[in-house]
């Protein structure tokens, strides 16, 4: 008996010590979910109003339960995704480069696991809030079904992975440009249409619905929230498809490069 | 004696936004980077409005027209308030610094003083989207209207310097407000670049009263689109009750300061 | 009038109290307790004017509250002051035309310009008459050799050009008190050096009155005819840094080399052997057990000595055993300054 308390007793030390230690922490985090909460209370007035004026349940085959968790998603994963490449221009500026490059293989693997642990926390702070505000306000999402959870958690994954690509690329032209805070503001702006965050592709002119969906970006935002809001597992199956093919590409692109930029590194001594 | 006063530190506010006009320049690259990625970023929620009301023709008696004018107004007054302003955004973040004391043991106007040390060099790039709209995208433009929109954003930027400046206050009270009052001001500013009346009940009126998000956006809008002199006037009130209350909170909150009963400043 | 007089200045802070562990972290949010920390603790003294005085004491003594209740950005919890014949806290702004400031952690001067950009926005500040400070600027350039400076971005100056800078740029209004805190703060021995000739130039060309605070024992004898030890709140000592040096000179070092080596343990009555090397050994003692010429005769009667030198404590060993004595201890210690 006395065996066990020990044992359950050190385990809840250290789970109190971290929450003490987190509770500063805790504390800006909940109030950064207060932005989503804000943005998600706009986009239900807006969007009801929007439905109201057409008149109609259903447009461009998504209802406005559809809309609104689609948004609650792309919010949520665009509030959530890493800053990668401010991190490497950041290294790049203040030299500190020179010490997290000394293990060549781990430093992209590492900083991407890294930014996964960050971002799957945010992750689901985001979307409890986000979520919460659209489930109070307009209801549970309406299309969703059990069967395409696993494909969602996948797809959610390697959007990550996939942003993490390009976030990389663009942190590796910080060795040319220095400041890539400019390049980094029009990818996300990129996203921000050509992904569909602030509106779902589905609503796009046919021409611009195309081009998007012929670009990767919709694979990071508006591919996992169609899974979550349509639950057609054929088409889920399919976004996963779509994902790993261009994550292959991308990141074969970006250790390309990485391995140019090393060798070039080495030669010139940074 | 007091208009004297107010000469003089209308002066000096000159001076600040001249140096750091001066300081801005010195990285010209930056100034001109910073005011095109500040452009891109307003072009975006332009081109979010286009396809939106590409599929939804009005909503509550707004368009895509109004929706421009909307932000242009927004823009130019959020650009000149932040160019001369600077530092409305950081006066939490300054107060639970201990960096109050520098413009303390200096003969000015400590408020005025703090707020244009600054100048937020991507609000250049917010004036420049904001009269490139209104000129081109807000459809037939006239003496009158410009005259109701130039005053209307000027006082739309006042209202927003002094809100986002109050909730930089909390500092004195609550110790670290920095995330706070940041995220009080981004709320803000959402809250005022979309339609008013998409909103109903006790949010609308927090947004006309305490929480100025429609006196930023709705208002001057209505002002404008209907050449309307009295909206102007109650805007014109409200930009005045709004300084009048800065001034008397951040006295308050430096009176708690000098008491040395601020908590968790960094003294 | 005197430049500063207080009397009995006393400040209180109320800090929150937590217990550690979970526990005290959830009371603390629910029922918050309080304790008072005494800064400042009936605090009085006189500066005329034209007086350079050094204010030290240990890091939480109560400087930087002095300091702050002084410049009028603080206000007592009790107690009376006034500088240059106004109360601090009281007539703030009108005070601020007539002092200076400098704080060696908290820059003034805008990183990404000139100087002079600075001096300007300043004369602005002070509302100088063009013609006041055209005068006073040629005259710092001068006093502190800063023509090259000028136009150079500060972020390019070197700490020690920079701090000229900082300290003139204090000075363009022709205050009657100046108050440094650590201006040599971070500065290599030229640098330090430079800046104390220019601050004892100004003072004996102008007459200002300087209030000093550092940490270096280099500035503070260099610079100041007085000094204020002030710690836990109190002040612990008032009075000429000779007398200082007088008082607490009760311990001296010897340093000497003998021209045989040494056999075995160097070994003498009434000292303790700090270093010893084949040729030399370096000695301390005190002054009141064993007087300096006892030693020294001592020295000369039993080895051949080639060479000795007798040394003074440093001035921060004295400061140190001042600063460790406990509050209530000061009753003895300090005696009212007299105005040079």
């Amino acid at each position: 008996m006395k065996g066990v308390r020990a044992f359950v007793g050190k385990y809840l030390a250290i789970a109190v010590i971290n929450f003490q230690s987190s509770t500063a922490y805790s504390g800006e985090v909940v109030m950064r979910s207060i932005m989503i909460t804000v943005i998600l209370y706009v986009l239900v007035h807006l969007w009801k109003a929007a439905y109201g004026a057409s008149g109609s349940t259903v447009i461009a085959g998504l209802t406005i339960r559809d809309t609104l968790w689609y948004l609650v998603l792309t919010e949520t994963l665009i509030l959530s995704k890493s800053a990668f490449s401010t991190r490497i221009s950041d290294e790049v500026r203040d030299g500190s480069l020179a010490y997290t490059i000394l293990r060549p293989y781990n430093y992209i693997v590492y900083h991407m696991s890294y930014s996964l642990g960050d971002s799957l926390v945010k992750l689901v702070m985001n979307f409890a809030a986000g979520g919460l505000v659209v489930l109070i306000l307009e209801g549970p999402p309406e299309h969703f079904t059990l069967s395409s959870l696993p494909f969602l958690i996948v797809s959610i994954l390697l959007a990550l992975v996939l942003d993490f690509c390009f976030e990389g690329l663009i942190g590796l032209c910080a060795f040319v440009l220095e400041d890539v805070s400019s390049l980094q503001l029009i990818y996300n702006k990129i996203l921000f249409i050509l992904g569909g965050m602030l509106i779902p592709i589905d609503f796009f002119p046919r021409w611009l619905a195309a081009l998007s969906k012929a670009l990767p970006f919709n694979l990071i935002l508006y591919g996992p929230a169609t899974i979550f809001v349509k639950g057609d597992i054929g088409a889920a199956a399919g976004v996963l498809v779509m994902q790993s093919l261009w994550i292959l590409v991308m990141a074969g692109i970006l250790f390309a490069l990485y391995s140019r930029t090393m060798k070039y590194l080495s030669i010139n001594g940074g | 004696m007091f208009l004297k006063r107010l000469i003089s530190e209308m002066r000096f506010i000159t001076e600040l936004w001249k140096m750091n006009l001066a300081s801005a320049l010195e990285y010209r690259a930056n100034f001109i980077t910073q005011s095109i990625g500040m452009l891109i970023n307003d072009a975006i929620f332009f081109v979010f409005w286009v396809l939106f009301f590409d599929c939804f023709k009005s909503i509550k008696g707004w368009g895509l027209q109004d929706m421009v004018l909307l932000f242009s107004i927004i823009t130019t007054g959020f650009g000149v308030g932040m160019a001369l302003f600077g530092n409305s955004m950081k006066v939490a973040e300054i107060i639970a610094q201990g960096r109050l004391d520098y413009y303390l043991v200096l003969p000015r106007n400590v408020l005025i003083h703090i707020l244009a040390s600054r100048s937020m060099i991507s609000a250049y790039g917010d004036i420049f989207f904001g009269v490139l709209s209104f000129f081109f995208f807000t459809g037939p433009v006239t003496a009158e209207k410009t005259a109701i929109w130039l005053i209307a954003s000027l006082l739309s930027g006042t209202v927003l310097v002094c809100a986002a400046s109050l909730f930089g206050c909390l500092s004195f009270f609550i110790g670290n407000a920095t995330t706070l009052a940041g995220q009080a001001t981004n709320a803000m500013m959402i809250l005022s670049v979309y339609p008013d009346t998409i909103f109903q009940g006790g949010v609308r009126f927090l947004m006309y009263t305490l929480f100025p998000a429609a006196l930023i956006g709705a208002l001057p809008y209505r002002a404008v689109r209907s050449l309307d002199w009295q909206s102007l006037v109650l805007l014109a009130c409200g930009a005045l009750f709004f300084a009048i209350l800065l001034t008397a909170v951040f006295n308050a909150g430096l009176r708690r300061y000098e008491s040395g009963s601020a908590l968790n400043v960094n003294m | 009038m005197y430049a500063v007089e207080i009397s009995d200045l006393t400040k209180s802070f109320k800090t929150a109290v937590r217990e550690p562990g979970l526990r005290g972290s959830l009371t603390a949010l629910f029922s918050p307790k309080y304790r008072t920390v005494e800064a400042v603790r009936n605090v009085s003294f006189r500066l005329g004017e034209g007086e350079i005085l050094a204010f030290i004491g240990p890091n939480g003594a109560g400087k930087s509250t002095t300091i702050k209740i002084l410049t009028g950005i603080l206000f007592p919890s009790a107690g009376e002051a006034q500088v240059l014949g106004m109360t601090p806290w009281k007539e703030r702004q009108k005070l601020a035309y007539r002092i200076g400031s400098v704080f060696g952690q908290k820059p003034q001067l805008w990183y990404h310009l000139p100087p002079l950009d600075t001096f300007n926005l300043f004369s602005k500040i002070y509302e100088l008459e063009d013609k006041a400070y055209r005068k006073s600027l040629d005259y710092l350039i001068e006093a502190f050799d800063i023509k090259d400076l000028l136009s150079v971005p500060v972020r390019k100056l070197s700490l020690g050009q920079r701090m000229k800078c900082e300290i003139a740029a204090s000075l363009l209004h022709r205050p009657r008190i100046i108050f440094l805190d650590e201006p040599t703060i971070g500065l290599d021995v030229v640098a330090k050096q430079q800046i104390r000739d220019t601050i004892r130039h100004l003072h004996d060309s102008e007459g200002i009155t300087v209030f000093l605070t550092s940490h270096d024992a280099g500035d503070i004898e260099s610079l100041c005819k007085r000094v204020i030890i002030i710690n836990h709140g109190q002040v612990l000592y008032d009075d000429r840094v000779s007398a200082l040096k007088r008082r607490y000179m009760t311990k001296k070092a010897i340093s000497v080399r003998f021209a045989e080596k040494i056999e075995g343990q160097f070994t003498m009555d009434g000292v303790e052997v700090l270093k010893a090397s084949e040729y030399g050994v370096k000695l301390q003692f005190q002054t009141d057990v064993t007087p300096v010429e006892k030693v020294i005769e001592q020295l000369m009667v039993s080895h051949s000595v080639v060479d000795i030198t007798v040394q003074d404590p440093p001035m921060e060993e004295i400061i140190r055993s001042i600063y460790e004595k406990p509050p209530d201890a000061a009753g003895e210690e300090s005696s009212p300054g007299e105005a040079e």
